[in-house]
């Protein structure tokens, strides 16, 4: 009677939206001769965002499982598919032609809005319980989160950055992370079920519905590290002679 | 390192091309505002009843009680429900917990909505009507709720009953000809025109007010 799962237009969609980066960044990988091990780290962001959609097309079987979904499109997948671009390109992001879209998007002040907007108003039970209702809004949700990730990650990463010192892009970091940090607290601390369709189902491996809450706190935590152990590397490691903004 | 050099020196020129702080705190408030709007929609346009505590359903008609009658020999019409919020719960009376919890908690729920409990009705549709004929039927539910609607059909009614509602169950013989039935312990809410809109397992209805303020938002939007 619900609809918990994706008809088979929304998975060709992301299938559609893999090949589409994949084709592009073959193209231009090809023509600029860019490293092997940044073309495997590409692969891997789209073999993972793969990952990140099975995780995403039944929000309804457990809490955890969909939260590793989500916070994997947002802090996993999307530093890998920056990785995978060489610092030299991302710069030319900046410049002409692509100026009138990075004016946008690789702005630090419009990437933290973002991110923290993104980050803090998914979780609220009016949005949170539309993916709960029905399955189908959950692709426009993970969507999202990949490009407020990608967004913010740009910001810590040599080239596509807009922050013009090391320290800067490590608070820049830090405070970034801070929102997330403050949900998955409340997710493991929190004695009651904060998203009440969860207390209809079964979820997987027979948790109970607040521990699978509690859970997918943790793992909230866990995919947050990679933010903050790269805040706290641009905060702690002293800056190059030539090197006044992030890198690599 | 040379990639991060160059990349280094395109930032240099970047600040002043952006126009300064002053601007991008500018962008950053129309991305914000154009955002915040966003949410907002988004949570304006999400399938009716999502905000609510129940679980969003497909909005279906209510299925059919076909070979059924209630506690005074009555056939059952959702025609006659038109106009108000139905309740339905499929249990039977010799259940020792959850069904007597259930009805506990939806009398609790119901008690906190002063005039509109009139436009509410619960309907409960026993599962063992080899146990729970019709008199016995209403004494239990008299217990907890005097105006509820006691239903009870055929067995094979109440198999094709159960599977239509979702409501999954199965008898358990404890020796003795004696049995509990194992089922599914969820209150479906049909809306006041008759189409299926929430579903309550137990833990949903263990905060009174959770239903309660759903009953309200549905019957006063």
């Amino acid at each position: 009677m619900t609809q918990h799962s994706w008809p088979l237009a929304a998975w060709g969609g992301w299938a559609a939206l893999i090949a589409a980066l994949l084709l592009a960044y073959g193209l231009a990988a090809w023509r600029g001769r860019w490293p092997k091990w940044r073309a495997a780290v590409f692969g891997l962001g789209c073999l993972l965002t793969l990952v990140s959609a099975w995780g995403l097309h039944n929000p309804l079987a457990s809490m955890t499982s969909y939260t590793i979904a989500l916070m994997s499109m947002g802090q996993i997948v999307s530093p890998l598919l920056l990785l995978g671009i060489p610092p030299a390109v991302r710069a030319r992001w900046h410049a002409p032609p692509h100026a009138w879209w990075s004016l946008w998007l690789l702005d630090a002040w419009v990437a933290a809005a973002v991110f923290v907007i993104v980050t803090l108003g998914i979780n609220l039970p009016g949005v949170f319980n539309t993916a709960l209702a029905n399955a189908l809004f959950s692709g426009p949700i993970g969507l999202l989160l990949l490009i407020s990730g990608l967004m913010f990650w740009a910001q810590l990463l040599a080239g596509s950055t807009s922050l013009s010192a090391r320290w800067i892009a490590g608070v820049y970091g830090w405070l970034g992370s801070l929102p997330m940090m403050i949900i998955a607290a409340v997710w493991v601390w929190s004695a009651q079920v904060l998203y009440t369709p969860y207390l209809d189902v079964l979820c997987l491996w027979n948790l109970s519905p607040l521990d699978d809450q509690h859970y997918a706190g943790l793992v909230m935590f866990a995919p947050g590290l990679p933010l903050q152990l790269r805040a706290a590397w641009l905060l702690i490691m002293p800056e190059g002679s030539t090197s006044a903004a992030p890198s690599p | 390192m040379r990639d991060a050099a160059s990349a280094n020196e395109a930032g240099a020129v970047r600040q002043s091309r952006r126009g300064g702080w002053k601007a991008s705190a500018l962008r950053a408030a129309i991305v914000s505002l154009a955002l915040l709007a966003a949410l907002y929609a988004w949570s304006r346009l999400q399938p009716h009843g999502a905000a609510l505590h129940g679980s969003v359903l497909q909005p279906l008609p209510a299925p059919a009680f076909t070979g059924f009658t209630d506690t005074q020999g009555r056939v059952f019409s959702w025609r006659q429900q038109r106009g108000h919020v139905v309740l339905v719960f499929f249990g039977y009376t010799h259940c020792p917990d959850v069904c007597p919890l259930t009805l506990a908690a939806l009398a609790q729920s119901l008690q906190r909505l002063g005039a509109l409990r009139q436009r509410v009705r619960v309907v409960f549709v026993t599962l063992d009507p080899q146990r729970d004929n019709l008199p016995v039927l209403r004494a239990y539910l008299d217990d907890f709720l005097p105006d509820a609607i006691g239903l009870r059909g055929s067995p094979a009614a109440v198999a094709a009953s159960a599977r239509q509602w979702d409501i999954s169950w199965r008898r358990v013989d404890t020796g003795a000809g004696a049995y509990w039935i194992d089922h599914t312990a969820a209150v479906t809410l049909v809306s006041p025109d008759g189409r299926l809109l929430l579903r309550y397992g137990y833990g949903q209805l263990t905060h009174p007010a959770w239903l309660a303020d759903d009953l309200r938002h549905i019957l006063e939007p």
